[in-house]
């Protein structure tokens, strides 16, 4: 080789060129990259977290949280859980993950758990770790906090199956239950809370 | 897929691997010349810029791997730990380690490669080190408001910080990276060709 300098250098320009060209695969690309693991993630249950345990969160000041819901804006109106954010499963992206703190706690809501896995593969595709489902979705958590079922299976199908007289968005009672209701539940804490900021340094030369 | 959680493996293989991680490290400083500390500071003199070559060959190395490791799906970006950026610390701490460097010739690193490698300068150096060290221990609480209060200690990439795509902002860099490598070649030169100058001018 004439000169190893300017090959190198140009190896690594074609390498950027090619970042520039190709470097930003969109996030369904990326879900797809990674579905096996995706896949293990939630096939260990690991991330699924009891109504209970979201029930002492949501009177939890204490842990920073977003609960976004993924239902259609009809289901959503009908009935929510108070400060529930409605998002669409498609603006899910690196921007909308942008804007949420990296120290926050994500819990995700459909009527099962289908949507809200959907959900929460493009939020850990898009660079969040701290992401969790409500076990059986808003059916097992009426099931539970509005029928007083509390031996109800969680289901993952996301089909509807409640119905209001009206549209009460969060003005139903199980949209806030009270925070006693959860101690009769028994179940395994699996939210982590938030990780604290790593402060470290160092010129490393 | 990447990162490992080392931690997980047992705290024998987390140690070796720091371990080796360390050691090659130090090796390819020592290699690079820079357990010598008037190779270092010629830098700052523009006589030598092995410094700047070999360190910013390194981040682009790394960037350009480390951005197609993520593209092909081999490396999970999000859970890489990137540093908090503290701005007004970093800029003021960046001072007093430049400082230190041009006054002494060593940065940490490489003043522990030269104690390695037996140079009584680079022991001396990194008793400074040590020294400074527990004085800043000592003193952080009094700063420690202008640590915390200058800014949230967040990630911050160039990509978000430009809203640029972040394959955009590598090619930058690696640009960037070769037009500093031919400038710090010309400077030698420069430096080079004006002191044989100066010595042919000598009686």
């Amino acid at each position: 080789m004439r000169n190893p300098k300017l090959f190198a250098a140009g190896l690594l320009i074609v390498m950027g060129l090619g970042l520039a060209v190709w470097g930003d695969p969109s996030i369904e690309e990326r879900m797809s990259q990674r579905s096996e693991e995706l896949d293990q993630e939630l096939a260990s249950r690991e991330k699924h977290i009891d109504p209970g345990e979201l029930l002492e969160l949501l009177y939890n000041t204490s842990v920073d949280k977003r609960l976004f819901d993924v239902r259609d804006e009809a289901e959503y109106n009908l009935f929510h859980i108070l400060d529930a954010e409605r998002v669409d499963l498609q603006s899910i992206d690196d921007d909308f993950a942008s804007t949420i703190r990296k120290k926050q706690v994500v819990i995700l809501v459909s009527n099962g758990e289908e949507r809200a896995e959907l959900a929460y593969r493009r939020f850990r595709v898009a660079g969040l770790t701290a992401v969790y489902i409500l076990e059986g979705g808003i059916n097992h958590w009426l099931a539970i906090f509005d029928k007083g079922i509390q031996d109800a299976k969680p289901q993952r199908d996301d089909t509807r199956q409640y119905a209001f007289p009206g549209v009460l968005g969060h003005r139903a009672p199980a949209s806030r239950p009270p925070v006693e209701l959860a101690a009769s539940r028994n179940f395994t804490k699996k939210v982590k809370g938030a990780s604290a900021v790593k402060v470290s340094g160092g010129c490393g030369g | 897929m990447a990162p490992y959680d080392v931690t997980a493996w047992g705290k024998g293989i987390e140690v070796a691997v720091s371990l080796g991680i360390g050691f090659s490290f130090g090796f390819i400083l020592e290699r690079a010349g820079f357990g010598d500390s008037r190779k270092l500071a010629s830098q700052f003199y523009f006589r030598d810029m092995t410094v700047l070559k070999v360190m910013f060959t390194g981040i682009v190395v790394a960037m350009v791997l480390l951005f197609w490791a993520v593209f092909l799906g081999f490396v999970d970006y999000g859970r890489i730990f990137v540093n908090p950026t503290f701005l007004w610390p970093g800029i003021v701490g960046g001072f007093i380690l430049g400082l230190g460097f041009i006054v002494g010739g060593y940065c940490p690193g490489t003043s522990l490669v030269s104690a390695a490698t037996g140079k009584l300068d680079g022991m001396f150096f990194v008793g400074g080190v040590l020294l400074g060290i527990f004085v800043f221990g000592e003193a952080a609480p009094q700063f420690w408001d202008f640590f915390e209060g200058a800014g949230e200690g967040a990630r911050a990439t160039l990509p978000e910080w430009l809203g640029l795509p972040t394959g955009l902002v590598v090619l930058g860099v690696v640009l960037m990276a070769v037009g500093a490598f031919r400038a710090a070649e010309w400077a030698e030169g420069l430096v080079a060709r004006r002191a044989q100058r100066r010595q042919d001018a000598q009686p």
